[in-house]
């Protein structure tokens, strides 16, 4: 950089920091009032947290809460809990604030605790997402009005992970529940800064402010979740003003919106990332060699640069997005077409008359299986992979599914694919969420080992990684873990997946979460004045 | 009496008809891959935790059980429950209808009479200026897909001009642009349709006779041409009206309007089988019965078709 480039930089610099020390929103106290609206692309199904699935988290979140809260920088805090301690490894005691009050009118006390997890996991009808608490073979004993003590079937490093969970243990309030029975999702009552107003099928969700909310009543009257499926028409309400907080803005619309300076766009980091798994439970891809041959043949590093965007995603080096504990650079990208064409070589495959590799007269071709919706990018991405193992005479066969399809092929005991995304959502922030996934257990059709691969070295790496109390042990044993996946090549790391949210610039306090779906509490939030 | 012998007989027809329909749904819902509780369950269900729900919606039953039960509640009034929201699926079908209902008749008023407008005048100016303007503005009508005209509304009244919201319902405000962008397409068809029944019509003797005996041009038009022209139009209308009770999925999608379309595809998407059974017959119910009132209006307008 020339001088002249320098002392321009120390110009806007100091130009900056004159902006920051006048600007009026530092000065300015928070305002009470006003409705703030966010969109939603699909509706809740109930308000329900037992029966809730999707974009119904985002709003439960408002209404209920949880014992524990983990923050946006991976920390946890006592939510209803005011203070925990582990008596011994699989005894945990928990007290709870005093004075919290269900949107009834009823004090929250340890049995609406015990209530709950027992709601969730009723044999007889279990919450849809119990699996989390069921895994820790949890017991509850209430000990007095405000104390607890879980007990755990086995030592489990994430269990206060799990509790500050983003689905599962949300504390519903016992009397209302039995009052309602079914129809408690249409009188939802919980701890939450806002309160439950109407739910107008396919169209919105309306909560009012909790003015005796523990933790401070919150500033806006009311919240709003808006339904708008088409991403367009998204896009449009947000400008024209009728919605204030957009999140997953569509990439197409991101260089638009920035342009507008009344508008602030936000890149924020997530706890989600991409992999494309291949199958070792069937020839071709049986062979660690081919598995190697095919990483090494994609430029994974140009696919996330041009087509993916940092948008929506940057470069993953190992098997977790950096975002998460025990997150491990592993080496990915792959990349080497050298390497790469020699091993396809040594493997025995010529290049037939159409240019397809083929080895004793069978081609190479491979499927790849995706939902083109989950991901903003993900026929974009398949299409660049297609391309490059074209390159090498890998035919591709791309193999767009709706979800329900999609699932149900990738948990099939068939298994008829040899390439397949999957993003990994991980709500607990922890490695152990996505590592349980490749246990001998989770082989499909039981769960979700996408890879089908298993070995009792991969088992022990990730069942130790469960119960170490050791932060740094722990993070070696997903180290190792991504180790595992990288010499055995079950498939490659894409990206670390980025969300892209839009707010109108009125908009102060919003705080924006890593988890997808959870965090996204409006009890800080304030507007400033419109200009 | 004829009448009511013919439209009893219809009726029955249309009870085999509806029962076909469920049944081909069924199979549809049965054989599509992956079911409800795949959506319901994040990540991936445990087999345990998936058992549980199956047994729960009788998904663990052999096919012919659950449509014979499913028969069974019809015959009782009741469609089920979804499996989604554990909510009766009636009143959710119903609600849906009452708002694509809403839009269809607004929709429907303004392509008709637009649509029958423009046709005519067409007809009457022949290869004038005037009919070469609306038959291009049809061409444009038809060939525009409903979510560019949608969008491009939107942009242009509720983000530029701020007059009508992006989406959503509830007020005439929130009808205005998705009745247009459903119109726009309409409009087109309509008109085309009726200029070439118009000109039909026109090249008639009956038509020359009436010109020979002296009477008003708005009397050749209106009692004897138009009469004759709009026969063709009743069923096209009629039919429709069928299609708009089935929901425009791209309107409802593009406005976010909360009609049947919209929950139609929800449904299947999640594999909601009784929800999509109540929507699916609801509407074909609907179908059936307008085009039975379209075919007795025909008959009405002209005597010459004969109960068959």
């Amino acid at each position: 950089m020339n001088l002249h480039g320098k002392r321009l930089l120390i110009l806007l610099a100091l130009a900056a920091a004159l902006v920051l020390a006048t600007s009026p929103s530092l000065a300015q106290q928070p305002r009470a009032g006003g409705t703030l609206t966010v969109i939603t692309p699909a509706d809740i199904s109930t308000m329900d947290p037992h029966a809730g699935y999707g974009f119904s988290l985002r709003v439960y979140a408002n209404v209920f809460e949880p014992l524990l809260r983990k923050d946006e920088k991976g920390i946890i805090h006592g939510h209803l809990v005011e203070s925990w301690k582990f008596l011994d490894p699989t005894h945990l005691q928990m007290t709870l604030r005093k004075g919290i009050k269900f949107h009834s009118g009823t004090e929250l006390t340890a049995d609406a605790v015990k209530f709950t997890y027992e709601r969730q996991l009723n044999p007889a009808n279990p919450a849809v997402n119990a699996q989390f608490l069921r895994e820790l073979n949890l017991r509850i004993r209430v000990v007095d009005r405000y104390t607890l003590v879980l007990e755990t079937g086995a030592t489990t490093a994430v269990l206060l992970d799990l509790l500050a969970e983003s689905i599962v243990g949300l504390i519903q309030d016992p009397g209302e529940v039995k009052k309602w029975g079914k129809d408690f999702g249409l009188h939802p009552s919980g701890t939450g800064p806002f309160k439950f107003v109407e739910w107008v099928r396919n169209q919105y969700v309306k909560l009012t402010r909790n003015p005796d909310y523990w933790g401070g009543a919150p500033y806006i009257d009311t919240l709003i979740f808006k339904v708008i499926p088409e991403e367009g028409t998204r896009v449009l309400a947000l400008e024209s003003g009728e919605a204030d907080v957009l999140f997953e803005t569509p990439p197409s619309a991101i260089a638009g919106l920035r342009a507008n300076p009344k508008l602030v766009v936000s890149r924020v980091p997530t706890f989600r990332d991409l992999n494309m798994h291949l199958n070792t439970s069937r020839a071709p891809t049986d062979d660690v060699r081919l598995r190697r041959a095919l990483a090494q043949a994609i430029n994974v590093k140009a696919i996330v640069e041009e087509v993916v965007t940092p948008d929506v995603g940057v470069l993953s080096t190992g098997l977790f997005n950096p975002t998460v504990f025990g997150a491990c650079d592993v080496g990915f990208p792959l990349y080497n077409p050298e390497k790469a064409k020699q091993a396809f070589a040594e493997l025995g495959y010529r290049p037939g008359r159409d240019g397809i590799l083929a080895k004793d007269g069978r081609p190479l071709q491979l499927s790849l299986l995706l939902n083109p919706q989950r991901d903003p990018r993900n026929p974009e991405v398949a299409e660049a992979i297609q391309a490059q193992l074209r390159s090498f005479g890998v035919d591709v066969k791309l193999r767009l599914m709706e979800f329900a399809t999609y699932a149900k092929m990738l948990a099939s005991a068939e298994g008829d694919y040899d390439m397949a995304f999957l993003g990994h959502g991980i709500t607990t922030g922890d490695a152990d969420s996505k590592a349980s996934h490749f246990t001998r257990a989770n082989m499909p059709p039981a769960g979700l080992n996408v890879p089908r691969y298993s070995s009792p070295e991969l088992d022990n790496v990730i069942l130790a990684a469960r119960q170490e109390m050791n932060k740094e042990k722990r993070k070696e044993l997903y180290c190792k873990f991504g180790q595992i996946y990288r010499d055995q090549v079950l498939g490659i790391a894409l990206y670390a997946s980025i969300r892209t949210t839009t707010t109108w610039r009125h908009v102060n306090g919003m705080v924006l979460h890593p988890d997808e779906w959870y965090p996204q509490i409006y009890p800080k939030v304030w507007f400033g004045p419109k200009n | 009496m004829q009448l009511a012998k013919y439209a009893l007989k219809r009726l029955g027809a249309m009870v085999l008809l509806l029962l076909g329909i469920t049944f081909i749904v069924f199979c549809l819902m049965y054989l599509a891959p992956g079911d409800v509780t795949l959506m319901l369950i994040p990540n991936v269900p445990t087999n345990e935790q998936a058992e549980i729900l199956r047994k729960q919606f009788g998904l663990d039953q052999p096919i012919f059980m659950r449509y014979g039960r499913f028969l069974a509640g019809i015959l009782q009034g009741d469609l089920g429950i979804s499996w989604i929201d554990r909510r009766p699926v009636v009143p959710q079908v119903l609600d849906a209808l009452s708002y694509t209902l809403r839009l269809a008749s607004v929709s429907l008023l303004l392509s008709t009479t637009i649509g029958l407008i423009a046709g005519i005048v067409s007809a009457v100016r022949h290869r004038s200026f005037v009919d070469e303007t609306i038959m291009t503005v049809c061409v444009l009508g038809i060939s525009t897909p409903v979510f560019v005209t949608g969008l491009l509304l939107i942009y242009l009244f509720s983000y530029r001009l701020g007059w009508f919201p992006t989406s959503g319902a509830g007020s005439w405000k929130h009808l205005v642009l998705p009745a247009i962008t459903l119109a726009s397409f309409l409009v087109a068809y309509n008109s085309r349709m009726m200029r070439s029944c118009m000109l039909e019509v026109l090249g008639q003797e009956y038509v020359r006779t009436a010109r020979a005996k002296g009477l008003r041009e708005l009397v050749v038009l209106g009692r004897h041409a138009l009469r004759n022209a709009l026969i063709p139009m009743v069923t096209v209308v009629g039919l429709q009206v069928g299609l708009l009770l089935g929901g425009s999925v791209i309107t409802e999608t593009v406005f976010a309007y909360p009609g049947i379309g919209q929950l139609v595809v929800s449904a299947i998407a999640a594999r909601d089988t009784p929800l999509v059974q109540g929507c699916v017959l609801l509407t074909a119910g609907g179908f059936i019965l307008v085009n039975l009132i379209a075919d007795i209006l025909c008959m009405t307008i002209d005597p010459r078709i004969r109960f068959a």
